[in-house]
C-alpha cells in the first residue's frame, strides 16, 4: 500500500512538472473507479465524463493531495463526489416537476418494462444522496468504512448508519428481485 | 456475513459502463494547454509537409543560384623569378655511397 501511494505521489509530482506520460498513467490507473462512481451517482454518462475530466484536471491545478493522509484513489473519489453532487442537485432542480419515484416497484410492470439491472439502477437512484454515495462506495468501489468516511467527510458511525438505512430501503424496494433470487438459490 | 447477502448479489447485477477513450484525448489536450512545450522542444519536434513538386522547384532554384553566384577560380599568373617547371631531370641526384645504407625503425625516423 505504501509502495503504491509513494508511486502515486511520484507520478503526481512528475505530472505537475509537465510530464504528460506520468499524468496519463495516473489517469489510466484510476479512470475506471472515478468514472463509474460518478456514473452511479449521477446516472448520466455525459455528467460522469465531465466529472472524471474535472477530477484529473483538479490534480494538475494543484489540488492539495497529501499522500500521508490517504490513497490517491480515495482523494480522487472525494473530488468526484463533490463534482457529482453538484450535478445531481442541478438535475434534481431541473426535474422537480416530474413525479416522485414510487416507494415500491410494481414487480410485473417492472419486469415487463425493464431488465433486472434497470430495476436495481432505479432503486439505487431513489435513495437519498448521502445513502446512495455510501452504498456505491461500499458495494461497487469496495472502500472500507474508514475510507468512505474520508471521502464523504463524516464520521465512521454516520457511514454505518447511512449504509444500514440504504440497504434496508433497497431490501424493500427490491423485494421482488430478492425473493426471486432466494427462490433460485434454494431451488 | 455480507458475502452471502442476496441483496449484494442483486446489486452486483448493476454494471457500470467503461469510460470512453475520448476522455483521455480531452485530458491530454487540456494537459498540453496547461504545460506548453519549451521553444526548443517545439523546434526539434517541428514537422512541415511540402508537396514533392514544390520541393523539386525549390531545389532547382537553389542549384541555379549556386551555379550563378559561385566564385570563379583565380587565374594563375607566372611567378616573377622562375617560370613553370616543365620537365624533371636527374640534376643534383646523389646516390648513396656503397655500403652506407642501414635499416632504421619508424620510431627512429620520427625522432
Amino acid at each position: 500500500m505504501d509502495g503504491i501511494s509513494a508511486s502515486d505521489a511520484d507520478l503526481l509530482l512528475r505530472a505537475r512538472q509537465g510530464e504528460e506520460a506520468a499524468f496519463v498513467q495516473i489517469y489510466q490507473r484510476y479512470r475506471r473507479s472515478v468514472f463509474q462512481f460518478a456514473w452511479r451517482l449521477t446516472g448520466s454518462e455525459a455528467a460522469a465524463e465531465d466529472v472524471t475530466q474535472e477530477c484529473f484536471l483538479a490534480l494538475l491545478d494543484g489540488a492539495a493531495y497529501d499522500p500521508q493522509h490517504g490513497a490517491l484513489r480515495t482523494y480522487l473519489l472525494g473530488i468526484a463526489r463533490h463534482r457529482a453532487i453538484r450535478r445531481v442537485r442541478a438535475l434534481e432542480r431541473d426535474s422537480e416537476d416530474t413525479e416522485d419515484a414510487p416507494d415500491t416497484i410494481d414487480p410485473l410492470g417492472e419486469l415487463l418494462a425493464a431488465e433486472r439491472t434497470e430495476m436495481v439502477c432505479r432503486a439505487v437512484a431513489t435513495l437519498p444522496l448521502p445513502q446512495r454515495e455510501a452504498l456505491v462506495l461500499f458495494e461497487y468501489e469496495e472502500l472500507s468504512m474508514e475510507e468512505i468516511a474520508e471521502v464523504t467527510g463524516v464520521e465512521v458511525g454516520a457511514v454505518k448508519s447511512r449504509l444500514f438505512r440504504a440497504r434496508e430501503s433497497l431490501r424493500k424496494r427490491l423485494a421482488p428481485l430478492l425473493s426471486a433470487a432466494a427462490a433460485r438459490s434454494s431451488g | 456475513m455480507m458475502e452471502n447477502d442476496p441483496l449484494r448479489s442483486v446489486l452486483r447485477e448493476w454494471q457500470a459502463p467503461e469510460p470512453r477513450a475520448e476522455i483521455e484525448s480531452r485530458l491530454r489536450r487540456e494537459f498540453r494547454a496547461r504545460h506548453p512545450r519549451s521553444p526548443w522542444t517545439a523546434f526539434w519536434r517541428l514537422r512541415i509537409s511540402i508537396p514533392a513538386p514544390a520541393l523539386a522547384v525549390v531545389a532547382l532554384v537553389l542549384l541555379a543560384l549556386f551555379l550563378q553566384f559561385r566564385t570563379a577560380p583565380a587565374p594563375v599568373s607566372p611567378r616573377a623569378g622562375g617560370g613553370y617547371v616543365t620537365r624533371l631531370d636527374a640534376t643534383g641526384f646523389q646516390p648513396l655511397p656503397n655500403g652506407a645504407a642501414r635499416v632504421v625503425s619508424v620510431r627512429g625516423i620520427k625522432q
